[in-house]
């Protein structure tokens, strides 16, 4: 094979191979996203369409552990406003020096307002599914309000607006007032199951963002129909069994003592004898501390702590059916994913009723709930009594 | 230049049990969750998975058995026993239409996977030819190197197929698996359809490479553990898929298996693009699969053609399957030379061998 004749050629091909790489972008030129924030409405050219508002990091503003990074400001906001998603993107492009890479994105804001429209949500969130440098773990939060003041916020502790958040998201696994982080390879399932779901609301403070609460959407056409407060997600909370950590406020002797929640088990049992009416027992089981008393009971007097137990079970038991109430008569809607128990445990029953759930007939407002409390006293704190 | 010589051709019954899963792991499994979700009602796919997996071990059976009664005898001189010598000419002929076919849905599965996924700009056309021209490059030198290419990667791909199941497990729901046992029998069926083509190739490996194995006896056993393999990981990647995505979301995914490459995320940031090492060892399944194929078809051809050098060969059909691979036009000309490639590959292998086996048995052939 020593013939030159035929090795030129190959000689050739490999140096066309070699010509190096089609797709290579330097690190420097790469604008790394980490949010989004999806609002209604044209900023610049008025009229109707979205805007989007992507949060650039900006490395020369995080600086190193110990130079704390200078005056320069740690992220960027670049808003661009168009009738499609990808549109937008295309004019983002020309708008920043860098190349945009998703890869990094950890949390996709949406606008309440851009919720309440019929379908746009799904529609919003498919270019987050379907780009292929988008991962699935990427958190979704409701914004009530505007979702470009959630990336604008100028918390103390944290450089970057998004991270703050996400970390507060993360954080918030535990806390009762807020609901699980939701990410989009979820919000995938839920726009495809035509099941109602929820997601956490955030609202943005000058300094800060808080997160409680949640946004409660119909699965039929996808729409937010409405929100649960920060009580109304703690009794939500409490249903499905998923918050761990709260505390519960009562009263004994005009005197208040914090219970603080330190587990939740929960269940729920299905009767579908009757398919229009059909009856629903939750149990719920707490377990806690008490970290504060007001008054001065002893207590380890005879009942004191069974008084405590009974009362912060009415207590629980009063949230929960609050929460039940508000579902079934404000927003009709099924938050409490008992369709899906439903469907996974009654699927020929299911396939019957899936049209007239909470949507048509609506069902599910004739649900009898039916919710038993037990609790516990696990600890009393370090002391018996503060003051006498 | 002087080719590297093993010390021999000859294979043993192991590297039969090597090359089944080597084959039949390919680019299929990528896409297998989706369809066996979109027939089926919850995690209910496995089922369909299991008969067809049941299906194909008995096939794997009957051709061992077929290609162990001609020991060191080509296909096509068996077959021509069997047959007559033309009809035997036309089927082998039609067996290296299936390999090269095969060979050309690989490369090109292959290069529009690393397109969307890790080379947005570079053509499509470049990617394939420069995957084709490693496989060209191992076609080109030792069989027996193939065999041992198989056994050195094989154990990586189950690892890396194995990591991608047990770093989901935090991801996996219980309850995206239910309802249980809901699917019709029409959705069962479908879903064998469906579940059938990843499993292909496995029938060309025991009709055409038994000839070169020096002790035949073993390979039935071997060829049936080695097509328990795969089953057994798509059944595993197909509960995972599920659990993880839950069945709408799956059927609603292009390549689930790769998607859950893509979940997975080390906490710490300590390894968060764990699809990039994914994507590497798998593009080796894929390798082997595409080598096999290719080498299957040299081989066959290699039968019927004694005179003609090896070489010869790879330089004719090579530019076939870049041809091939080129022709569809888009992801749904692919997707359906897939599905038709799985019905014809699967079908046409069936067939034969249980024509052959019955012929085998009515005319009492047997010669040692």
């Amino acid at each position: 094979m020593r013939r030159p004749v035929m090795v030129l050629p190959l000689f050739i091909a490999l140096t066309l191979m070699l010509a190096g790489c089609w797709d290579t972008t330097d690190i420097e030129d790469r604008g790394f996203i980490v949010g989004s924030g999806i609002d209604l409405g044209g900023t610049e050219n008025g009229g109707d369409g979205i805007t989007l508002t992507h949060q650039f990091v900006v490395p020369a503003g995080i600086g190193t552990p110990t130079d704390g990074g200078g005056d320069t400001q740690a992220f960027d906001n670049l808003t661009s406003s168009g009738e499609s998603m990808f549109d937008i993107s295309r004019q983002m492009t020309e708008k920043t020096s860098k190349n945009p890479f998703y890869e990094h994105e950890k949390v996709i804001v949406i606008s309440d307002k851009v919720a309440e429209q019929p379908y746009l949500f799904g529609k919003v969130m498919d270019m987050f599914l379907r780009n292929s440098e988008m991962r699935r773990n990427i958190k979704v939060v409701i914004a009530n309000g505007q979702a470009s003041k959630v990336l604008d916020t100028k918390p103390q502790s944290e450089k970057i607006p998004i991270i703050y958040l996400d970390d507060i998201l993360e954080n918030s696994v535990a806390n009762i007032t807020e609901i699980q982080p939701i990410v989009n390879g979820d919000v995938q399932d839920k726009l495809l199951n035509k099941l109602s779901y929820i997601l956490p609301l955030v609202t943005p403070k000058k300094k800060s963002i808080e997160s409680m609460g949640a946004a409660v959407f119909n699965g039929y056409n996808n729409q937010m129909i409405g929100v649960l407060n920060g009580l109304e997600t703690e009794g939500l909370n409490l249903i499905t069994g998923n918050g761990k950590e709260g505390n519960i406020k009562i009263a004994i002797h005009q005197k208040n003592i914090a219970y603080e929640l330190k587990d939740v088990k929960s269940k729920i049992k299905l009767n579908v004898d009757d398919i229009k009416h059909m009856h629903v027992q939750v149990n719920i089981d707490t377990s806690g501390d008490i970290s504060e008393t007001f008054g001065t009971q002893n207590l380890f007097q005879g009942g004191s702590l069974s008084e405590i137990e009974k009362q912060v079970s009415r207590e629980i038991k009063r949230i929960a059916e609050q929460t039940i109430n508000t579902a079934q008569m404000d927003l009709k809607t099924d938050v409490f994913d008992i369709g899906k128990m439903l469907k996974e445990h009654h699927y020929n029953l299911w396939q019957q009723i899936k049209d007239d759930w909470d949507h048509g007939e609506n069902y599910f407002s004739d649900v009898t709930f039916d919710v038993n409390v037990t609790s516990r006293i696990n600890a009393t704190g370090n002391v018996n009594k503060t003051k006498k | 230049m002087k080719w590297f010589e093993y010390g021999d051709e000859k294979i043993s019954h192991r590297e039969i049990l090597i090359a089944i899963p080597s084959i039949m792991i390919g680019v299929g499994v990528l896409s297998l969750p989706r369809d066996l979700a979109g027939e089926t009602i919850g995690v209910d796919g496995w089922i369909s998975l299991l008969i067809s997996g049941g299906f194909i071990i008995l096939i794997t059976w009957l051709a061992a058995r077929l290609a162990i009664r001609f020991p060191h005898q080509s296909f096509v001189s068996y077959s021509a026993k069997l047959l007559s010598k033309p009809v035997a000419v036309v089927v082998t002929f039609i067996f290296i239409v299936i390999a090269l076919w095969l060979a050309a849905l690989e490369v090109r599965e292959i290069s529009d996977i690393a397109k969307q996924y890790l080379f947005d700009r570079t053509p499509l056309e470049i990617l394939s030819l420069t995957f084709l021209l490693v496989v060209i490059y191992a076609v080109s030198g030792s069989r027996a190197g193939i065999f041992r290419l198989n056994l050195m990667f094989l154990p990586i791909i189950i690892f890396i197929a194995l990591a991608v199941i047990v770093l989901n497990i935090g991801w996996f729901r219980l309850d995206h698996l239910l309802p249980v046992f809901e699917t019709s029998f029409t959705g069962y069926r479908k879903g064998i359809g469906s579940s059938l083509s990843p499993l292909m190739g496995f029938g060309m490996i025991l009709l055409f490479y038994t000839s070169l194995v020096d002790r035949p006896k073993k390979v039935p056993r071997s060829a049936v553990i080695g097509t328990c393999i795969p089953i057994v990981l798509y059944i595993f990647l197909y509960i995972t898929s599920i659990g993880v995505f839950g069945n709408s979301v799956t059927s609603n995914l292009i390549f689930p298996v790769i998607e859950l490459a893509k979940v997975v995320d080390i906490p710490g940031g300590f390894f968060e693009r764990f699809e990039s090492i994914f994507f590497v060892i798998w593009i080796m399944a894929i390798f082997n699969t595409t080598v096999m194929a290719l080498d299957i078809a040299v081989l066959a051809l290699g039968n019927m053609f004694k005179n003609k050098s090896k070489i010869t060969m790879v330089c004719i059909l090579s530019p076939i399957v870049y041809v091939v691979a080129m022709y569809p036009e888009d992801l749904v000309g692919v997707a359906s030379m897939g599905k038709y490639l799985g019905y014809v590959s699967i079908g046409f292998t069936t067939f034969i061998t249980i024509l052959l086996t019955i012929i085998a048995k009515l005319r009492k052939v047997r010669q040692k």
